[in-house]
């Protein structure tokens, strides 16, 4: 079968993606560049019985090589073997978009212009003489917004006709400008092989143009001399060339009519509100804490279903299926694999609103509005606006925080911004404050647990400013930022974002945190099948000394609680409960698949009212834990620090070394060396933080 | 009557014609690549609540610069 490569190429936030997502079906891989964390998202699809590959190059203005994203896109129209160039426009911003079009005609690569927002372009009276602009242009145009179901056809016919058309791409130029380029071509062709067609003219003339060294040499060793050659493309200086591009624009728009730039309007208006001298921040502020409640509770429930699911319904079938085994094996499965599989699955709703409040918030442009506010902010510590909505979800799971940093404009923010979500402390955490807030902390506990957030914050901060003194953090770069106008996402963009990410975090949980799981269930386990006697019992006995000048050193259970914690921090109240109380496990009960279908529907239906119903504020606290581990935590110190003690064991759990999936994601967007940076900060800054507030608060107490 | 003067200094709503940009060659290129070439009418659209960055509107877009970055560009206005 025929293979052929289509590069979907184009200006920031044109609608690439979307036009992916409608000719493919939304069925595409996503991975990232070489090298640097952006998205790479590629199709593969079969149309009249040939293969297509639709690949979404990084948006881009030009074909530079400064930024990441141009480099990227430039070096992979110049090196891969492209079949066909996909240029989709902003069809309400031609002026500047068409520049980009004046660049990609140089390659000499079969292309097709797509108009996209062509809706948006009758909604503000700009009309287009899409033939003319055709024509001038030779190229076929298609004037189809993205959302438009009826023309995808047209845009895939289009497609498989364009690859074939044999291209030949005379830039355009008025005036002067055409007659130096004139000359430039005869000179050209006086020293080219006789067999040389006017393209290849054009083409090696671009390159001369811009001082590509190989088309000189190539130049040179066809007897021409360095001096001749300098002499012909004199007028032709990198910046000269960008000049005469941009004089060219003009006659271009000559075939779009509007009667005033309007299309900035609406935002503005919008905007005076959003971005406001003194409601700007109030507004941002307000619409976040919506947000974060809404993710907060309403996935709570499905949360919860789906541990009732796994740990009661799922565990008492597998239980009953397999107590022909030994004991030992029997214990693996339910208490190691099931268990551990399924505390990280609970988090699969949380993470799914995230992910999608975040495609939403990119798509709609709001994404770009709150970068402008926090600009200034942020870049006390060396981070710039883009880095606050990051650390932000980061309060709601660390996993979607480290993946938003992609969004981030250079790739030292995007690392620097991905070592300090761990400080956010995460929705997995809060389980282990309430407990140890409950339990020594009576009446104080709100206040308590806000105080560990707040030094979460504070100590992102202050290692912003520390980090950002080595020398892979610093950034001298211009700061550009396009503030795109506000657009209704398009959902199937967004669905699409989010599915290809909880896809992603499922297959790890069942892949490398089994593993992870597996192992931590046998140390605990093992040698004599009791957890008060296990191989991490041991440990934790052994370095619990260490800890002692933190205050919960003294209690090793505390200690040995602390390994576990990277599978999910909450799992540290779980293995507290099997050490201090050492609980009988309750038999299931007993099997009635009628029944069990019954409670399980009933327990689902329940879940989806309760998310509705409960988007208001819910007393996370009132829920409590149960009162035996309450009382069994609160005996572990009762000396006259004991309070001290515990809050200096809440900050370490807080700072110390992020969960599993957190460390994957880290590893997977920015590689070992990053991952190998963020555990060790994660190893030393607790136990400073801790040591200190224990000494230092036990010496005023 | 023509006054210099550079992109920091401009206020609210005014309309300016760019000069020339004070940045080293790349960096320029940029700005460029986004629509600030000689000639160009700017329109300051509005300060961040902080002071900084600021949105300027240009061929029809809005973009955001820094006042470290927008101090380099020369700019005039008729009066």
């Amino acid at each position: 079968m025929k293979e052929y490569q289509i590069a979907f190429v184009g200006n920031p936030n044109v609608g690439k993606s979307a036009w992916i997502n409608a000719l493919s079906g939304a069925d595409f891989k996503v991975g990232n560049w070489p090298g640097v964390t952006i998205e790479k998202k590629e199709a593969r699809v079969i149309w009249k019985e040939e293969a297509y590959h639709l690949i979404d190059l990084p948006g881009t203005y030009a074909l530079d090589e400064v930024t990441n994203e141009e480099r990227i896109t430039t070096q992979y129209l110049r090196e891969e073997p492209v079949d066909l160039i996909v240029n989709v426009v902003d069809a309400t911003n031609l002026s500047r978009n068409l520049y980009l079009t004046l660049c990609l005609r140089e390659l000499q690569i079969p292309m097709l212009l797509v108009l996209n927002f062509m809706d948006e372009v009758d909604k503000y009276h700009i009309r287009i003489e899409t033939e003319k602009l055709s024509r001038r242009l030779q190229l076929p145009v298609l004037p189809y917004s993205a959302l438009d179901k009826e023309h995808y056809d047209d845009v895939q016919e289009a497609i498989c006709m364009a690859i074939h058309n044999d291209v030949c791409f005379a830039p355009l130029l008025d005036g002067e400008d055409a007659q130096r380029y004139y000359d430039l071509c005869t000179y050209l062709e006086r020293y080219m092989p006789q067999e040389a067609q006017t393209r290849d003219i054009h083409k090696l003339a671009i390159q001369i143009i811009h001082k590509e060294e190989i088309a000189c040499r190539q130049l040179v060793s066809w007897h021409s001399s360095w001096e001749e050659l300098h002499a012909a493309c004199h007028p032709f200086e990198e910046e000269q060339w960008q000049r005469i591009y941009q004089r060219t624009l003009p006659s271009l728009m000559r075939y779009v009519h509007e009667e005033e730039a309007d299309r900035l309007r609406i935002s503005q208006k919008i905007d005076y509100y959003v971005l406001h001298k003194y409601w700007g921040f109030p507004i941002c502020f307000l619409f976040f804490s919506v947000l974060l409640m809404i993710v907060f509770n309403g996935s709570a429930p499905f949360n919860d279903f789906i541990d009732f699911f796994i740990n009661q319904m799922l565990a008492k079938y597998t239980a009953a299926a397999i107590s022909f085994l030994p004991a030992a094996l029997q214990q693996l499965i339910l208490k190691g694999i099931l268990a551990g599989v399924g505390g990280v699955l609970t988090f699969v709703p949380l993470m799914a609103l995230l992910y999608f409040m975040l495609a939403l918030l990119e798509e709609s442009g709001y994404m770009s509005r709150i970068a402008f506010l926090f600009d200034r902010s942020m870049r006390v510590f060396h981070l710039s606006g883009k880095s606050f909505v990051s650390l932000l979800l980061g309060f709601g799971c660390n996993v979607p925080a480290i993946y938003a940093t992609r969004t981030l404009d250079n790739e030292k923010q995007k690392k620097l911004t991905a070592l300090l979500v761990p400080f956010m402390s995460c929705g997995a955490r809060l389980p282990v404050y309430v407990l140890f807030a409950s339990a020594f902390f009576q009446g104080k506990a709100a206040v308590m647990i806000l105080s560990i957030y707040g030094i979460g914050i504070l100590l992102a901060l202050i290692m912003a400013l520390v980090y950002s003194r080595m020398k892979g953090f610093r950034t001298k770069e211009l700061f550009v930022l396009e503030l795109p106008p506000y657009r209704l996402p398009s959902m199937s963009v967004v669905f699409q974002k989010v599915k290809q990410e909880v896809k992603a975090y499922v297959h790890k949980a069942t892949t490398i945190v089994l593993w992870a799981m597996i192992a931590l269930w046998a140390l605990s386990y093992f040698p004599n099948g009791s957890t008060q006697d296990s191989y991490i019992a041991r440990f934790g006995k052994m370095v619990a000394p260490i800890y002692e000048p933190l205050g919960f050193g003294t209690r090793w259970e505390t200690v040995a609680a602390l390994p576990g914690s990277i599978i999910a921090k909450e799992t540290v109240v779980g293995f507290l409960d099997q050490m201090l109380l050492n609980s009988e496990e309750e038999p299931y009960e007993p099997i009635s698949l009628k029944e069990d279908i019954e409670e399980t529907a009933f327990a689902l239906g329940s879940a989806c009212r309760e998310s509705i119903t409960s988007l208001l504020p819910r007393q996370v606290l009132e829920e409590g834990e149960d009162d035996s581990l309450v009382q069994a935590v609160h005996g572990l110190w009762t000396d006259r620090l004991a309070n001290l003690r515990a809050f200096s064991y809440m900050v370490y759990v807080l700072l110390s070394i992020p969960c599993v999936m957190t460390l994957q994601a880290v590893y997977r967007e920015y590689g070992r060396r990053l991952l190998l940076l963020s555990i060790l900060t994660m190893l030393f800054v607790p136990y400073l933080v801790s040591l200190f507030i224990f000494q230092f608060f036990s010496l005023i107490l | 009557m023509v006054i210099e003067m550079r992109l920091t200094e401009i206020s609210e709503d005014q309309t300016v014609r760019l000069v020339d940009i004070h940045l080293p060659g790349e960096q320029k290129r940029r700005l460029m690549h986004v629509g600030f070439y000689e000639g160009i009418r700017i329109r300051f659209i509005r300060r961040a609540p902080m002071g900084d960055p600021s949105i300027y509107e240009v061929c029809g877009n809005a973009i955001i610069l820094r006042k470290a970055d927008a101090q380099h560009i020369e700019v005039e206005v008729d009066v």
